[in-house]
């Protein structure tokens, strides 16, 4: 199953996308949920599943304008150098600790929406990756677990403004530019988008592919993630986690290939979606 | 004037602190919370409100919550503050260290600060909160603090084992409710010098840290204007503005928090910040 938050006539709202259509779900499962994250927070993915079964669609997927899968999720964790090949090819050591840095959700833009060009900078890069999307409160859980306590997942683009990640030595100002970053379309659930730990990772920026892997290359796995992440932190229903992004980002190039204004940059993990989204 | 979020009788309010008590804004006002209060540019309604008043409820009757219940954002500021006479080299860091957290990891004033159950290295940052009044972008440095509804006292608590297992300091800054927040924020006009402040923390009444805010390297409207270059500021949101020497990890050997400890951060004329120490 797939599902999306998205608005309608001016309504904002959640519903399941098929091959078919989008079937509104807002206020229709027993709970009345008006959001996505209190769906996950009420555990009923089950409920919603039977709910759509022999559905007609109530609207084509073009007439829905895509928010962010969970609009105000409470937290956005992001890893960095997590591609085995992408970090020896970069020169470094393999790390023994992930990278973890956060995101607030006003830097992402949603499924074909316009990523801001930065105004004090040029290095404006793109980094796809699978995200993680919480689906029940975890702390202290184990690697074996965890995958229990995962929704789904998603796509991402973790846009990044290379000088400003430079500056400090923290990457924050890089990485929490305003719309800097692209997240949706939906959310596939755990059950349909197959295994974490093999699924294709791709990119492309005005049709151009620039990126190919693979999460079986992940360092730290999405499993492993959730875990590590849920030592110090009770990760929450509709938190997210974005794992990583393979060799083919733009400050590899010689010259660098920059974002620019105009550019379209489209965002695929296998088995989950495809995201697109272009800079304004 | 002094602003709080409370809990009495298992109801969220906020008001106005005056005479060891608190007259209850949210019974006299639109807005639901602090956070809209503020944006609604109501602090001067509110003074006028709490002058004509007697208070509505003691401060011993209450539970404090986080004076800002749901900030959206809370940016740190890490090394921030000289020791007096300490040249820097080459003149100083040239960009400040920013890394943003998340609500949970900290806890409102009386609540207990949790020591992890994997780690002993608990650590305290005793620092001034800035809590901004109004939305702002690329904010200019001399109209900064324009932007400012106030202050408050933040412990920005750090696992400092965690702090250094990967390239970023997040995991060891956001432990589940590591720091604390509170108790209250002040007005604005209540500081008339940003450098004439004394940070004065304390645990079970040992003198742990005693800074003047002079010796802060990147000041309080840079560090607002420099934020503001990459992301919008949003009234409630909190800067935490750094720690002068004196955290637990400079001592030899260390003296990290321990459950049974009490911390308390007095910073005139805001107030004092206390939490004790629970193991988690």
């Amino acid at each position: 199953m797939k599902l999306a938050s998205f608005s309608i006539g001016g309504l904002e709202g959640f519903g399941a996308i098929t091959d078919s259509g989008v079937i509104g779900l807002t206020g229709r499962l027993s709970g009345r949920q008006q959001t996505l994250r209190e769906v996950l927070e009420a555990d009923v993915l089950d409920e919603a599943r039977t709910a759509i079964e022999g559905v007609e669609p109530d609207y084509p997927v073009d007439k829905v304008e895509f928010l962010l899968p969970i609009p105000n999720p409470e937290k956005i964790y992001c890893v960095g150098q997590n591609y085995r090949e992408h970090i020896l090819e970069m020169g470094y050591e393999i790390p023994t600790s992930p990278s973890i840095f956060s995101r607030y959700a006003r830097t992402f833009v949603p499924h074909n929406g316009t990523m801001d060009m930065p105004s004090h900078s040029e290095h404006f890069d793109y980094e796809a990756e699978m995200t993680v999307v919480i689906g029940r409160p975890a702390r202290h859980v184990s690697e074996a677990d965890a995958l229990k306590y995962v929704a789904g997942y998603t796509v991402a683009n973790d846009g990044s403004v290379r000088d400003w990640q430079a500056r400090g030595p923290q990457v924050a100002p890089g990485k929490n530019w305003e719309n800097s970053g692209m997240l949706g379309p939906w959310i596939t659930t755990a059950d349909e988008a197959g295994d974490p730990a093999n699924m294709s990772v791709k990119s492309w920026v005005n049709g151009e592919q620039r990126q190919e892997g693979n999460t079986s290359d992940l360092v730290f796995s999405a499993a492993f993630l959730v875990s590590y992440l849920s030592t110090f932190i009770t990760l929450m229903p509709g938190d997210m986690i974005t794992t990583g992004s393979p060799a083919g980002v733009a400050v590899g190039f010689n010259p660098p290939k920059w974002l620019k204004p105009g550019d379209k940059v489209e965002v695929e993990i296998g088995g989950v979606g495809r995201l697109s989204a272009k800079v304004g | 004037m002094k602003l709080i979020s409370y809990r009495h009788q298992g109801r969220e309010a906020y008001g106005v602190v005056k005479d060891g008590g608190i007259v209850d804004m949210s019974a006299r006002m639109d807005h639901p919370s602090l956070k809209q209060a503020i944006a609604g540019l109501s602090i001067n309604e509110m003074e006028k409100l709490a002058t004509a008043a007697d208070p509505d409820v003691s401060l011993d009757a209450i539970e404090y919550m986080f004076p800002i219940t749901t900030p959206e954002k809370i940016f740190c500021i890490g090394r921030n503050y000289r020791a007096y006479h300490e040249v820097l080299e080459d003149g100083g860091p040239k960009w400040p260290s920013i890394f943003p957290r998340f609500a949970s990891g900290f806890a409102p004033h009386g609540e207990a600060i949790l020591r992890p159950s994997v780690s002993e290295q608990l650590d305290y940052e005793g620092e001034i909160g800035v809590i901004i009044g109004k939305p702002g972008r690329h904010i200019p440095e001399e109209n900064a603090l324009d932007y400012v509804a106030g202050y408050t006292i933040i412990n920005e608590g750090s696992v400092r084992d965690w702090q250094t297992k990967g390239t970023q300091n997040c995991p060891g800054k956001n432990f589940h409710r590591s720091g604390g927040i509170g108790p209250w924020m002040v007005t604005r006009d209540e500081i008339a010098d940003l450098d004439a402040l004394q940070i004065k923390t304390s645990v079970d009444g040992d003198s742990r840290q005693d800074g003047g805010s002079d010796m802060m390297i990147f000041k309080i409207p840079f560090v607002i204007s420099h934020i503001s270059q990459f992301t919008w500021l949003e009234p409630g949101d909190m800067i935490a503005t750094g720690s002068p020497g004196g955290s637990a990890i400079e001592s030899d050997p260390p003296k990290w928090l321990k459950p049974g400890e009490s911390i308390s951060i007095n910073i005139e004329p805001i107030g004092t910040l206390t939490n004790p120490i629970a193991a988690e």
